[in-house]
């Protein structure tokens, strides 16, 4: 006993010394800045990690050179910071290497908060909900109107009109795919920019080449020699369906692909908005009746549940004929080592309906800046310099991008080289008459009960027809409740 | 043909040692099972981690590879995940700390006085848990920006404290319950005042307990996602946040992320294995006879 009377106090003594290192430790962080350096998460990193500072323009990924013929005070808001908000995509990888250039041009440092996709919706509802304004620039996608309408969005006009940021002949607006620019107005519901696009995908349509030969089956132009070839391959192949596509609900998922057809058939989302969604009437129940017999008869098992990485996976492993998908969404993933078909696969614009026109849907992420942003202007700059000529095409040519938003350089010899001649002419053309989604503000609610039924019928449990008449109720309702 | 005497029976009977044998050999076989069921997640995890970047994932599975710490390496050359790391053992590490101090010596006072109202006292340190993070996360967001706590480790520090509080009240409580009053009544015999009663004989008795909350409280705030996603951006960001960033949009790094998750079991695995010899006891507490 007596021994364990004296080794308490030593205990004690240690017990005590470490819960106060372990305080101290814990305090030291109280202000901003502390010792744990530049955050995590993907987070708070200056570009890739090196800064502008002290980089000779030797060094930079893009010469400054490049910025010479503009007519912009880029020097104006040397020593600020600004905070960037982003979804951990590829445009991020492309465009971080290139950020010393930015730093040094324009001597703004770059903060960035990557986030996985959800998690970054999270965030960005938070922050622009509450007014916080944490974010100077963000990724924005499909709730472009809802954030413009519930005023937290900043329309980037008066920074267009703004002679010291702005030279119109240096920066080509109308290089930018008419699409990407109208969508970038949020969808024809904003006569002003809510956010410069940084990316495009339009869909095409991948299909195997071998398959192709051995049954002697034409490239469809058609919706239904699309169905006619998928149903040769389904029945003369074992263990390959004739063809996958998104069935999963959501409203990136399975109306993404329905919505082309049923604009291809005449029809178009909201002919009287928001009084009538147009999802009761008969071209857009002829495309989902289309759609989902595919995926019911000639599709795989489960194709109500297939969500686009669903598709891309069951395309590389060679277990389908032929997809409808995002050109460079899928293009690196069908052509890579890892693709069983990377040898056969070949790329197609998208079918279209008898007489019909193309106009392949498309989708851009922009970025924007809010109305509680602290630094604004410089976030313009930032998006100026991110989407200009010379930053896109570095982008796309020297760095991993193959999803630029401006014609030329999707024109560009370089750049041609790089992604083959199919997927650039092919793409090209797709995105010269695309057609994207209009997102009104309510689109992420009715869409999603729209993709919901749509998914009922794709499962076989209502007819296509009845779900889009009560996909219709669910749209009007949400809009007159 | 010659007959054996056989005893009526034997032949269905084993002798005492054969069945003992017997019975230890399927007690072995299923807790190796057992421990294979619970072990191969962490195998797999581990050998994910130790694959290059390709393999780590690749159908089917390759069993037998070469192990390389690229992963590793490429992950300890990223100041942001070290930040992260740093970042999380303090944060979590004083909060674990300032957890006991505030909820022990509660939990005990709750035990051993006549609290007014002490069950309405109970559950209202409870009803801190009781709705779902997400639909306070807003709130909580609003005061940190007021009270300039956002994305800073003190912020955090509070919000892994609030997480924990009510978990340590209520466990320690019961744990104090179960430790007969008698042995207090007999250090005050001998001279102790209240408070080293509680100091030299409670404490110590209660150690397994402790221990036990603090594994779990630390466990607990170590692996929190949402309070981190929405109430840092920059300096305070978490370990798991880092973690998360593996995932993007179009592909995820699965060797990585397998890399960063198996890192972020470290800590806890030391932790368990300093504290090993008192969760045993803690885990069993309520069960210590009253005389």
């Amino acid at each position: 006993m007596a021994d364990d009377s004296s080794r308490y106090p030593q205990k004690r003594r240690k017990f005590l010394k470490a819960t106060s290192v372990g305080l101290l430790g814990g305090l030291a962080g109280c202000t901003r800045g502390g010792s744990g350096g530049d955050g995590g998460g993907g987070n708070g990193s200056s570009g890739d990690g090196s800064s502008g500072d002290g980089s000779s323009e030797e060094d930079l990924p893009i010469p400054l050179s490049e910025y010479d013929s503009a007519d912009i005070d880029w020097q104006q808001f040397e020593g600020d910071t600004i905070n960037i908000g982003a979804v951990q995509h590829p445009w991020v990888s492309a465009i971080k290497p290139a950020i010393p250039t930015f730093e040094a041009l324009t001597g703004i440092d770059v903060q960035w908060n990557i986030l996985p996709e959800n998690q970054f919706r999270t965030k960005r509802q938070t922050d622009a909900s509450t007014g916080a304004g944490q974010f100077d620039v963000f990724f924005m996608d499909q709730v472009v109107n809802q954030f413009r309408e519930e005023g937290w969005l900043q329309p980037l006009d008066p920074y267009f009109n703004d002679g010291s940021l702005y030279d119109e002949s240096f920066y080509k607006p109308n290089d930018l795919f008419e699409s990407s620019r109208w969508q970038a107005h949020g969808g024809g519901y904003s006569d002003q920019w809510t956010g410069l696009p940084i990316t495009v995908e339009v869909q095409t349509q991948f299909y195997r080449q071998d398959l192709y030969d051995k049954h002697g089956l034409e490239v469809a132009e058609t919706w239904q020699q699309h169905r006619e070839n998928a149903k040769v391959i389904h029945e003369e192949e074992s263990d390959i369906v004739g063809t996958a596509g998104r069935g999963q609900k959501g409203y990136g998922m399975n109306i993404y692909i329905l919505n082309t057809l049923l604009r291809q058939t005449g029809s178009k989302l909201w002919t009287d908005f928001p009084n009538d969604s147009g999802l009761d009437t008969d071209g857009v129940a002829k495309a989902a009746e289309y759609y989902t017999s595919l995926l019911q008869d000639y599709g795989p098992d489960g194709a109500s549940t297939q969500t686009w990485s669903d598709v891309l996976a069951t395309m590389q492993e060679g277990r389908t004929g032929h997809i409808v998908a995002d050109a460079n969404m899928f293009w690196g993933g069908l052509t890579n080592d890892e693709s069983s078909v990377k040898d056969t696969v070949q790329i197609a614009k998208v079918p279209k309906p008898e007489g019909g026109e193309l106009n392949p849907n498309a989708f851009n992420w922009q970025i924007s800046t809010s109305t509680n942003a602290s630094n604004s202007e410089q976030a313009f700059l930032f998006m100026l310099w991110a989407t200009s000529p010379p930053t896109d095409l570095w982008i796309n040519t020297e760095s991993s991008g193959v999803f630029s938003v401006r014609e030329s350089t999707w024109e560009n010899d370089d750049y041609i080289s790089k992604v083959g001649e199919d997927y650039a002419s092919v793409s090209l053309e797709s995105l010269k008459v695309a057609s994207p989604d209009p997102f009104d503000r309510k689109y992420p609610e009715w869409g999603q009960r729209y993709s919901e039924e749509l998914q009922r019928a794709i499962a076989g449990q209502k007819e296509a027809a009845k779900a889009m008449r009560d996909a219709a109720s669910a749209a009007e309702d949400i809009y007159s409740g | 043909m010659a007959t054996q005497d056989v005893e009526p029976g034997s032949a269905q009977r084993l002798d005492k040692d054969t069945r003992e044998t017997l019975v230890t050999v399927v007690r072995h076989a299923f807790l190796l099972s057992w421990s294979f069921v619970v072990l191969f997640p962490l195998y797999w995890l581990a050998s994910m981690s130790l694959k290059p970047p390709g393999q780590a994932n690749s159908l089917p599975p390759d069993w037998i590879f070469l192990p390389t710490v690229y992963n590793y390496i490429q992950l300890a050359q990223q100041s942001d995940f070290v930040g992260a790391f740093v970042n999380s053992l303090v944060m979590v590490g004083a909060s674990v700390v300032l957890v006991l101090l505030i909820g022990v010596p509660a939990a005990y006072v709750l035990s051993r006085y006549d609290i007014p109202m002490e069950r309405d006292v109970l559950v209202w340190i409870l009803s801190s848990r009781m709705l779902p993070p997400i639909a306070v996360v807003l709130p909580f967001f609003i005061i940190f920006r007021e009270l300039n706590l956002f994305d800073t480790r003190i912020g955090m520090v509070l919000m892994y404290i609030s997480i924990n509080l009510s978990l340590v009240v209520w466990v320690m409580k019961a744990f104090f319950d179960g430790i007969p009053e008698t042995l207090e009544e007999a250090a005050r015999v001998d001279g102790a005042t209240q408070f080293q009663g509680f100091r030299k004989v409670i404490l110590p008795a209660a150690k397994p307990g402790i221990f036990s909350v603090a594994i779990i409280s630390f466990i607990f705030a170590w692996i929190e996602l949402l309070f981190g996603l929405v109430l840092t951006s920059f300096e305070a960001v978490p370990v798991t946040l880092f973690v998360y960033s593996f995932i993007g949009s179009r592909s995820i790094e699965w060797s990585m992320l397998a890399a960063a998750s198996t890192a972020m079991i470290i800590p806890v695995a030391i932790f368990l294995i300093a504290v090993n010899k008192y969760l045993a006891a803690g885990l069993s507490f309520g069960v210590v006879i009253k005389e």
